[in-house]
């Protein structure tokens, strides 16, 4: 599910940092926001919906719609499109799986 | 201390505002949610960085002018108003928690939100509104690696196709809801000169990258299992219906949809402001004076949160709004009367231009009816389109009775993406009129806090 979906405009110079996404390590630019970095890695849904737990992904990428949200270090609803990628971060998505090639 | 004014969003009208006030020596706080000021339409790279693509010199300078004038304004990146009292009194969530403050004069100029229309798929992951892609690729470098189409209505449908093919993606179709605009709206939006050929320079660039163009058409489905992996369009009739026959099956990774903008009213009407509805500005707008007073005492809106109408006029409206405010003080104005001068004759001016864009590219009322029973209308609530019309066989017919029965409009978003289609619905359904149909009511807290950011709040004196 990996191919062809973000891609970054220039080769990121920003220094790369651990992460983990469901317990599995990836290594991210530092400082992006995660919405656009998990994008960039071909994770395209970000949490089940709260009903018909179909998987759904970011749509605004201002803050407003909520749909990027995603459990970030142990908070809920936090939106992936206003974080920045930090060192260590443990994001759950909960929406296997993660792409194998993003690593 | 608090400073006598606080204008809440530093986008263009709101950091115009700012500047203007600071150039007479008025100090104010401006807040703002995002981590750079320039609201959407001059966003920067997230860390200050100019953007790759899309970039806008009068964004860069205002960011420089915000700095210069950095003793008087106090400019709090990613700081969002939750709460809103009479007084005014904010209460308002920063990185460091959150806190209140009282100022004099509150200007509210918190921009526009970008209209949704739920047909079949549209959430499955991978579709995005305009904006949103607009901002991954000004804001994060990031743009889509694959098949990329592009569909709904307005100038922005243009605009992020040029942007867009200029970065090097493979935009498969650019899908229109309007028609060609008429040569009566050509000739009336050539009032703007530089604007209509900035806009004739989009669908040129499309055209030159091969770009299929269709009008009068929209995505009808979006099909996929857990990501878009094609969309189907179809020609539309004037009220943007779908008619039968005429679909197209386009393959993509990426569908950027979106039907043009309205105000974002939730700061105005928790301020309880008194709103009208104008479809020519989006929807619901707050009702101001001429000085762009709302009716809730020194309480100001300005920019396209008070009435889409576009960054030229959010600029002047921002000069024109610090020339009130100042006299309002007690402040003499000589030195921005020039500049709000120029600023009111320019407002006027693109008046005629915005009637004409509106025209050709407003959204109309017929593409609410693609959606099908089963289609998602709320996304944070998973409430369907069968789902709301139960409840308005039930005789729901106000959003906040839909709300009750339905959840639609309860989650985390508020119903900032879905009270439109909600509205519409309403209206195809009983017939009432946009105007007869109230905005669903915004509650407290505006964006999910916790208590912790909360405990900030509490009065600070020491126990006994």
């Amino acid at each position: 599910m990996s191919s062809s979906l973000f891609r970054p405009l220039d080769p990121d110079r920003r220094a790369l940092v651990a992460v983990t996404v469901d317990g599995r390590e990836l290594r991210l630019p530092e400082g992006l926001p995660l919405a656009a970095a998990l994008l960039n890695a071909g994770i395209a849904a970000f949490h089940r919906s709260v009903r018909a737990e179909e998987p759904r992904g970011p749509l605004c990428l201002m803050g407003s719609c909520f749909q990027c949200v995603a459990v970030v270090d142990g908070v809920a609803n936090q939106r992936t499109c206003r974080l920045p990628v930090r060192a260590g971060m443990a994001i759950e998505l909960r929406v296997p799986p993660v792409p194998e090639d993003a690593a | 201390m608090t400073p006598p004014v606080a204008i809440v969003g530093a986008g263009p009208a709101g950091a115009t505002a700012a500047i203007g006030l600071a150039r007479l020596g008025i100090a104010s706080v401006l807040l703002d949610d995002n981590p750079q000021a320039g609201g959407q339409i001059f966003r920067a790279g997230f860390d200050g960085s100019a953007p790759r693509i899309g970039g806008d010199a009068r964004g860069a300078r205002l960011r420089a002018r915000l700095q210069d004038h950095g003793a008087l304004i106090d400019h709090r990146a990613g700081h969002e108003v939750i709460a809103l009292y009479p007084g005014p009194r904010l209460w308002v969530a920063g990185p460091q928690g959150s806190y209140a403050l009282a100022p004099r004069h509150l200007v509210l100029a918190s921009g526009a939100l970008e209209v949704s229309v739920p047909v079949p798929g549209w959430t499955l992951p991978g579709v995005y509104t305009l904006g949103g892609l607009q901002i991954l690729a000004k804001g994060a470098a990031t743009v889509p690696a694959g098949r990329t189409v592009l569909a709904g209505a307005g100038p922005l449908l243009y605009l992020v196709g040029a942007q867009l093919v200029a970065a090097g993606v493979r935009v498969v179709a650019v899908i229109d809801a309007a028609a060609r605009p008429s040569p009566g709206q050509l000739a009336e939006m050539a009032r703007a000169p530089r604007l209509l050929a900035r806009g004739l320079g989009f669908e040129l660039t499309l055209r030159r990258h091969g770009v299929r163009l269709l009008r009068q058409a929209a995505v009808v489905e979006v099909v996929g299992d857990d990501r878009v992996c094609e969309v189907i369009a179809a020609p539309l009739d004037g009220d943007w219906r779908v008619r039968d026959g005429g679909r197209v099956r386009l393959a993509c990774d990426v569908a950027g949809m979106g039907f043009g903008l309205r105000p974002n009213t939730e700061l105005t009407q928790i301020a309880g402001c008194a709103h009208d509805y104008d479809a020519a500005a989006g929807g619901w707008r707050v009702r101001r004076d001429v000085g762009f007073a709302t009716s809730v005492a020194n309480v100001h809106a300005i920019g396209d949160g008070a009435g889409v109408s576009g960054v030229d006029t959010a600029l002047a409206e921002g000069m024109i709004l610090a020339r009130h405010l100042a006299r309002s003080l007690g402040v003499a104005t000589a030195a921005i009367d020039d500049e709000a001068d120029v600023a009111e004759r320019r407002r006027a001016g693109l008046a005629v231009f915005r009637r004409a864009l509106t025209a050709w590219s407003g959204l109309r009322p017929g593409i609410f009816a693609a959606a099908d029973a089963g289609t998602m209308v709320c996304r944070c609530e998973d409430v369907t389109m069968a789902d709301l019309d139960v409840a308005l066989d039930a005789g729901m017919t106000l959003p906040r009775g839909l709300k009750m029965r339905t959840r639609a409009g309860m989650g985390l978003c508020q119903g900032r993406t879905c009270s439109p289609a909600v509205q519409q619905r309403i209206a195809a359904r009983s017939g009432a009129a946009m105007a007869d149909i109230p905005m669903p009511t915004v509650r407290v807290p505006l964006r999910p806090v916790t208590a912790a950011s909360l405990a900030s709040l509490a009065p600070t004196t020491p126990a006994g």
